[in-house]
């Protein structure tokens, strides 16, 4: 029986497509993924180079390579860039790419939009970053606590530059959110339930659940600071009877379940990674998927954790304390099953399993150390020190940051055609793994030493020396293993072998289609009868029934099928740019931030009446 | 290959056994990561309430370390004895095990009923005033120093504390201006200081060591506070009951004053170049929290905040300009000539 011909609209063609201003207007999800995924990259170069200052810095007592304040706005710019810039991108490149694929979807629901939130991402990290020209890089923390942000303790534009590039990022975000929600709820193939989807899908839905929920939160606290600093309110001043932990409290509110939007997707990489190289089902897949449900959802109720110090009263302390141990659990009941998963396998170690099992290693040591300080009378000790420090380096470098590269290991092939070089990513694996563990393992020790954080120096004579010594030579050595990530990335790109539809002998959807995929993805909508449905077409079902993935072989295929595929737009972009200038203009002139609402407003009804 | 599934009674009764003996057995202290030498370490207990945590933090060490053990051994195992041979048949396409997962997610659940217990009680304990008598000070936080009154002594220090042993003690913790936290690990964990609320330690140091009057403890602000945060430190002196007394008579006792001619000299330079209007040399000035109070200076071995050693050569460096010693420092850069700085240094030096 003869394939149907795939007829693409006109603007799908060759010609179409190539060119800058093919990727500046493009709406197609693919696209847009690479371009996350390439601004992700480079912000990981910045914020690790701001890395390797703090640590040159911190190398030896009393230095003063570089000064207090700058020192202060290392750190601020460190931990913003890597958590809203690197590992959030990131993740929202696989987001992107792989979830429409994943569920037997062209694209997502709303592609212009999709392009908007992308844009609006790398204006808001270019704004946040454009500080370090314009006066002054903020120094208040990445969690910039009130009332040392006030404009009486932070009078330089800074903190304005954060807090506004901040809301920049979450309008990015919420729009995401929405749009991935509505796709995944509704765009999956026919046959694809809910409990038959991947389970990157699934961390990915409640991912887009907590940004949501979660973003909201810390718009409202920085509406509340802006105000605070521009016009003249008091919510966070304590001399007008404002009062600063309120700013932790809604900060908070948004901060911890942010750190499981940094994580889930990660943990949903790895869900899938280890079952293709161990050549068995994920152990407990509904387990591990309820597991994820659960963390998102109690992980709003444990914000206070981060405030234990603050004096909230034995009643505060004690509930917040068990929420934190009650969301151990279901953190080990994924553990448990990875290693389940790879128990009686037959492994594969390529760099994309490697990357997978050092995530679940490393993982568990900041999961653990987390464990530790979730109890109050430990962590008054813990907090603010670099035992704090090193906790959140494992399970964010240790555990997101070594499940991405696995991601990008894993799917790289898919998105490019090729191959990346496994003797170099071997190299790059365990470079990194010893080199994170030699950065971030003392510092455990220096915690339990009583070295404070954020602090630009410190004294000889207190037994920090060493370890803070031995850290450095751990970040440079992180430094050089990420040389050869890119070196690797740069030349696979150039001259990577050819990688085929399905290097890996994968068991969902994105393998069954070519490397890089059509523009369209699939020619057919797939009949989905399993949650693997490409491992079941290629070697039979184990559930006990008939479930392989087949094309509707009953039914009489036209010989041509039109795709309608959304044509590319530039207002997601102009939007883009009047959101930030909105923003921007609250630190130049009124006007300015008339004209950018105005481009918001004009450039919306523009994109809704343009032809589908 | 088959997996051997243990029963739920089996697992269960074995983890119970374990935590307990855990818990039980295992405030065992590890010489090595109790850092002894080292002046803020966490893990050398010299409080009531910093034995109380030092009581829960080994135990759960130790349950941490035993846990990673499993889960790291595990893993390692199943990477050596799993991996790919040539030739092998397709795995066993196990979808999961309904008693391993009731049995993983038991275990963390008695582990941390266990933890949780021992948490709650020390909750409690510490944020409950003692009965009876309680010596009370007042800590103010302030951009990049700590100012301590002793209201039932009429006295103030700026940069030390001194704390009697053996008697419960009450910490008002106030901040004057941002949030900063009082952390002197030996003596306990830390609290913070609220702009707009007070917050409490209540503590009972232990007695110096046997032959001691009195023990020097390190700390320091542990909240970013701005540009001097790093540079905010501070000690606690804790002393024999006998010794606190003594500490208390001679600092309400102004001191002499300076008859040597430069240190006169400077006396008269303290008032003329307006030191007086932030600082005083009075113990019981209440007026202590414009700028650290300076009665007794000479007998201080550290200034700038408990960061340098008190000695000519840094007082002289300060004098001339506060911010290079501390950056943003609130302190303004008088200007000062070197006869006034040498004037000054042989002033505060002779406030012993």
């Amino acid at each position: 029986m003869a394939s149907p011909a795939i007829v693409l609209p006109e603007h799908c063609s060759e010609e179409k497509l190539s060119g800058i201003w093919s990727w500046i207007t493009t709406v197609d999800h693919k696209r847009i993924g690479v371009m996350y995924g390439v601004s992700a990259l480079s912000f990981f170069v910045l914020g690790g180079v701001e890395a390797l200052a703090i640590r040159t810095q911190l190398a030896m007592p009393n230095q003063s390579i570089v000064g207090a304040h700058f020192y202060n706005s290392l750190v601020t710019m460190h931990a913003t860039t890597m958590i809203f810039l690197m590992v959030m991108p990131l993740s929202a490149a696989f987001f992107n790419y792989m979830v429409p694929l994943m569920i037997g979807a062209r694209d997502v629901a709303f592609p212009r939009l999709n392009a908007f939130s992308f844009w609006t991402f790398l204006f808001g990290g270019l704004f946040i970053n454009s500080s370090f020209f314009f006066g002054e890089a903020p120094a208040a923390g990445w969690f910039g606590y009130a009332n040392l942000t006030s404009i009486q303790y932070s009078p330089g534009p800074g903190v304005d530059f954060w807090a506004l590039g901040l809301q920049t990022l979450g309008v990015a975000s919420l729009a995401a959110g929405f749009n991935f929600i509505a796709t995944i709820l509704n765009m999956r193939a026919p046959g694809m339930s809910l409990m038959r989807m991947p389970v990157f899908v699934w961390m990915t839905l409640v991912v887009q659940f907590l940004v949501i929920l979660s973003f909201p939160m810390i718009t409202v606290a920085l509406i509340l600071l802006t105000f605070d600093r521009m016009f003249g309110t008091n919510f966070y001043v304590p001399e007008a009877g404002g009062d600063p932990l309120l700013w932790q409290h809604l900060f908070w509110l948004f901060g911890h379940p942010e750190v499981y939007i940094l994580i889930l997707p990660a943990m949903g990489i790895v869900s899938e990674v280890l079952p293709v190289f161990a050549r068995k089902p994920l152990f407990g897949a509904p387990f591990v998927i309820f597991s994820g449900i659960l963390i998102g959802f109690v992980g709003f109720g444990v914000w206070s954790h981060h405030m234990f110090t603050t004096g909230l009263g034995p009643v505060a302390d004690t509930a917040f304390s068990l929420a934190t141990m009650l969301i151990a659990i279901p953190t080990g009941v994924k553990i448990f099953n990875w290693l389940a998963t790879i128990w009686g396998g037959s492994i594969r170690f390529t760099t994309a399993m490697l990357f997978a099992l050092g995530f679940i290693s490393m993982f568990t040591i900041g999961g653990l150390s987390g464990v530790m300080h979730a109890s109050p009378p430990i962590d008054l000790h813990h907090q603010d020190s670099y035992f704090v420090v090193a906790h959140f380096h494992y399970v964010l470098y240790g555990g997101a940051i070594l499940g991405l590269f696995s991601g990008i290991y894993y799917w790289f092939p898919k998105i490019t055609g090729k191959l990346m070089d496994e003797s170099w990513g071997k190299v790059h694996f365990w470079s990194s793994l010893v080199g994170l563990n030699v950065t971030f393992f003392p510092m455990h020790f220096l915690g339990m030493q009583g070295m404070p954080r954020r602090v630009y120096t410190y004294e000889g004579g207190f037994g920090w020396d060493i370890w803070n010594l031995c850290a450095t030579v751990g970040a440079f050595m992180l430094a050089l293993s990420a040389l050869i990530f890119f070196i690797n990335l740069l030349k696979s790109l150039a001259n990577g072998e050819q990688a085929g539809n399905d290097p890996w002998d994968g068991a969902t959807l994105e393998w069954t289609l070519t490397s890089p995929p059509p523009v369209h993805n699939f020619d057919l909508m797939p009949k989905v009868t399993s949650e693997r449905p490409f491992w079941d077409q290629k070697y039979g079902s184990t559930h006990g029934h008939d479930d392989t993935t087949e094309v509707a072989e009953e039914e009489q295929l036209p010989a041509e099928i039109h795709i309608h595929m959304p044509p590319a737009s530039y207002w997601p972009m102009v939007v883009s740019f009047g959101v930030i200038t909105f923003f921007a203009g609250l630190m130049i002139h009124p006007v300015v931030s008339v004209v950018g609402a105005l481009t918001v407003i004009v450039g919306t009804v523009a994109w809704t009446f343009e032809p589908e | 290959m088959h997996i051997r599934i243990p029963s739920i009674r089996s697992m269960l009764t074995s983890v119970s056994t374990l935590t307990l003996l855990g818990l039980g057995g295992c405030y065992t202290r590890w010489e090595p990561l109790t850092f002894k030498d080292d002046p803020q370490s966490t893990m050398m207990p010299l409080s009531d309430l910093a034995l109380s945590t030092d009581e829960i933090y080994w135990p759960v060490i130790w349950i941490t370390v035993g846990i990673f053990v499993l889960v790291q051994a595990l893993l390692t195992i199943a990477v050596f004895k799993f991996r790919e041979k040539p030739g092998e048949p397709m795995p066993e396409q196990v979808h999961g095990n309904i008693n391993m997962e009731l049995g993983w997610t038991l275990l963390p659940v008695i582990i941390l009923v266990a933890i949780s217990f021992p948490t709650v009680t020390r909750i409690w304990a510490a944020q409950t005033a003692p009965e009876g008598e309680v010596f009370e000070i007042k800590v103010v936080g302030k951009q990049w120093w700590f100012a301590f009154e002793y209201p039932e002594l009429g006295l103030v220090t700026a940069n030390e504390v001194h704390l009697p042993a053996g008697r419960p003690v009450h910490l008002a913790l106030h901040s004057g201006d941002v949030i900063h936290a009082f952390w002197i690990p030996r003596l306990g964990g830390k609290r913070d200081l609220m702009p707009g609320r007070i917050n409490h330690i209540w503590l009972t140091a232990d007695m110096p060591p046997e032959g001691q009057d009195s023990i020097r403890l390190e700390g320091q602000c542990a909240e970013l506070c701005g540009d001097s945060h790093a540079l905010m430190r501070m000690e606690a002196i804790v002393h024999t009951p006998e010794s606190f007394d003594k500490w208390v008579a001679a600092q309400k006792t102004a001191a002499a004053t300076p008859t040597e001619p430069l240190a006169a000299k400077g006396a008269e330079t303290f008032l003329a170049a307006g030191c007086i209007a932030c600082h005083s040399t009075d113990p019981s000035n209440a007026q202590a929290f414009l700028a650290p109070n300076l009665s007794h200076f000479g007998s201080r071995p550290r200034l700038a905040a408990d960061r340098f050693e008190n000695n000519a050569e840094n007082l002289a460096a300060w004098l001339r300009n506060p911010q290079a010693v501390k950056p943003g420092a609130t302190m303004p850069n008088l200007n000062l000539n070197d006869q006034q700085v040498d004037a000054l240094v042989a002033y505060l030096s002779s406030l012993k």
